[in-house]
């Protein structure tokens, strides 16, 4: 099963700033050696993940909500990749009243719970947006990540207004492996891992077309850890995107097409299982080559 | 060689029956060592801790290999038969009070009884797995209360070398054995040797159980890091038995901790919350080629059967979106020259991550370690 070494074929195009800000932020508040775990030492775990939020009259949708249970204090994160805040959203967010967020996280305390809404972003995003919000954010640098701004939590502002050192630190690529704005090239490994899982453990049995969106679901929950508990609107465009890329990369190999026939009625059946996970390999790696050659001038 | 007659195993009525019966299966006259005796000893009592899937089911079989339960009159004491294509039947006696963790008794040859275990866990779709235990399980083994270190082995093989050419490791296989009360001292003098110190993890340790005035009161056991436990000297079969299931307890525990990292959203208090954490490897000494490294580790091949696509995310560092192809589990590797970062799913087994640990530092050296087995083996 061992394909030709050639490393060359792993290099690929990187993950949005975006998916990129939430494992960072994610990394945050998770026990990961190698990156800060600032927010988890005071307590702070995920709970919801675009999760959408009725305010009176409205609502929103932002990317994590992380609560500390000994501080009873939610942080209610939106990742900014880009140069501009929308100010509506904005006013939304500045908006959020406590008990808008009662009914959606865990917290002992529920009487005491208060929140932060803020923002995730880069250096190069935080120059262009700061001044255009009075939202605190939390800026991840090259070497260091900073909070910026007052969260309104003493302990919070102790722990995250200051410079943590990033050096010698690696960013997690895993905790939230791709978005719908991915490019395919970044969410397909993952796609294809949980194909191949579900084909090695079918047991006999028929698999489910994963070119459907109802199909892709069963390999997106295994190969994503948010995906169960994300919004519906959200987890629908995710498996209905992994579900269009996979197809696409099907319809451009006969052969891996014809793989992938027999894997649907050959169960776990080791051979097809493996042969078909090579291809993939193959035609993912061949591709990263051919786009970088592409863009070499 | 001399054709053995299978052992047929007595449906033994009471615990007692069997201890007696294992210990009248010691054949060895009190104190002699069958290692030095040769080809003398043609059966050894030894008993194996495979882990199942929790799902087992009274029989069944796959690539050549079937088996099946039967009772005795002891509840938790179970007869599994093995048989294999082209090969005589094994029988063990299998202490099945652990639902995940059989031990299984056994007084076939070593060979056959290692060639049943070796087809039950090559089944397909997986039921069993080994015990696998690293270095920090078997230095936490021998140094349980009651034990006391005999011995050691190592088999270090240089697992990653350069395809066609030549190991750049100053050892390409060490193969050693040490019993005996020098054996600490030795232990440290190559543990002292800047070159050795990386190709000495535990291919297994000897540990002595019970009191050494009588051979009926202690024995000495060789514990390998796959889970398999044989009676080297002495006759006493509850110290053998002892042995066998406080290693086993350990080793649960010790799986249960890895699975408290699995990464997932979990329901808790009525709401979901994300837990988990990634395992945490680090080794001593960089890694040379990361490169190198990462094609090796998901060959797809034994032992660490892993396949993965790979990303090189930056320089030198990379992700690898992963398969244990003998559990069928997802697995997600980040990797650099320093550090390996593994997120088990909520569905991934421990022993995964047992098994990844072993044989690297069997293959790749000594200075891996996983900081949650560590933390696990000290507790």
């Amino acid at each position: 099963m061992a394909q030709a070494y050639d490393a060359g074929r792993w290099k690929r195009l990187p993950a949005t700033d975006h998916t990129r800000l939430l494992n960072k932020f994610i990394g945050l508040c998770t026990r990961t050696d190698d990156w800060p775990q600032t927010l988890h030492k005071i307590g702070f775990r995920v709970q919801l993940v675009e999760q959408r939020i009725a305010l009176e009259g409205n609502s929103i949708t932002p990317d994590i909500v992380s609560v500390s249970d000994p501080l009873s204090h939610a942080l209610v994160v939106d990742c900014k990749g880009g140069k501009s805040i929308d100010l509506s959203q904005d006013a939304k967010y500045v908006g959020i009243r406590h008990g808008d967020l009662a009914n959606w996280v865990t917290v002992r305390e529920r009487g005491r719970l208060t929140h932060t809404a803020c923002y995730a972003t880069s250096d190069a995003s935080h120059d262009k947006l700061r001044n255009h919000t009075t939202l605190p954010f939390i800026v991840f640098g090259k070497d260091i990540v900073r909070g910026v701004g007052s969260f309104g939590q003493p302990k919070l502002d102790e722990a995250i207004c200051k410079e943590i050192s990033l050096r010698g630190s690696r960013e997690p690529r895993s905790l939230y492996p791709f978005s719908p704005d991915d490019h395919p090239s970044v969410a397909l490994p993952f796609i294809i891992k949980g194909v191949v899982h579900c084909a090695t453990n079918a047991d006999g049995c028929e698999l489910a077309d994963f070119t459907t969106e109802a199909g892709m679901r069963d390999a997106i929950k295994i190969v994503h850890l948010f995906y169960e508990r994300m919004g519906t609107r959200h987890a629908r465009l995710l498996a209905s995107k992994a579900a269009a890329w996979f197809a696409e990369m099907l319809e451009e190999d006969d052969d891996l097409r014809g793989l992938y026939k027999k894997l649907l009625c050959g169960g776990s059946d080791v051979r097809t299982v493996q042969a078909f996970a090579d291809r993939c390999m193959e035609r993912i790696d061949l591709e990263a080559q051919q786009s970088r050659m592409a863009d070499t001038p | 060689m001399a054709v053995q007659t299978p052992i047929h195993l007595p449906k033994v009525q009471t615990m007692k029956q069997l201890m007696d019966y294992l210990e009248d299966q010691i054949a060895s006259p009190p104190g002699e060592d069958r290692e030095d005796s040769g080809r003398g000893w043609p059966r050894e009592l030894g008993s194996y801790v495979i882990e199942t899937n929790g799902r087992t089911v009274p029989h069944g079989g796959s690539n050549g290999t079937a088996w099946e339960i039967d009772g005795t009159g002891v509840n938790e004491i179970k007869i599994l038969r093995v048989r294999r294509d082209a090969a005589p039947p094994a029988e063990f006696f299998a202490d099945v009070s652990d639902r995940r963790f059989f031990i299984l008794h056994t007084c076939n040859s070593s060979r056959d009884a290692k060639a049943a275990v070796d087809g039950l866990v090559e089944l397909r779709p997986p039921s069993f797995d080994r015990m696998w235990l690293p270095h920090a399980m078997l230095d936490a083994i021998a140094k349980d209360g009651g034990n006391t270190f005999q011995g050691f082995g190592v088999h270090f093989t240089d697992g990653f070398a350069d395809d066609g050419s030549a190991s750049t490791h100053p050892l390409e296989d060490l193969n050693l054995t040490v019993n005996g009360s020098m054996a600490r001292n030795i232990e440290g003098y190559l543990k002292d040797n800047y070159h050795l110190q990386d190709t000495i993890a535990y291919r297994k340790i000897r540990v002595m159980r019970g009191e050494a005035q009588d051979a009926y009161d202690y024995v000495h056991d060789d514990v390998y890091d796959d889970g398999y436990f044989v009676i080297k000297r002495g006759m006493s079969i509850q110290d053998h038995v002892n042995l066998v299931r406080v290693s086993k307890n350990r080793y649960a525990r010790t799986i249960e901790a890895i699975e408290r990292c699995r990464l997932g959203v979990y329901p808790i208090d009525g709401k979901w919350i994300y837990q988990g954490e990634p395992l945490s490897f680090v080794f001593d000494k960089k890694i040379p080629d990361v490169q190198q490294f990462v094609h090796r580790l998901f060959d797809s091949d034994k032992p660490f059967q892993l396949w993965g696509i790979k990303s090189e995310v930056e320089a030198g560092y990379y992700s690898v979106a992963a398969v244990d192809l003998h559990t069928g589990d997802p697995l997600d590797f980040e990797i650099a020259d320093n550090m390996m970062r593994v997120y088990l799913n909520k569905h991934g087994s421990g022993n995964t991550i047992m098994r990844l640990l072993c044989n690297l530092q069997a293959r790749f050296g000594t200075g891996v370690r996983c900081r949650q087995v560590e933390e696990a083996a000290r507790d």
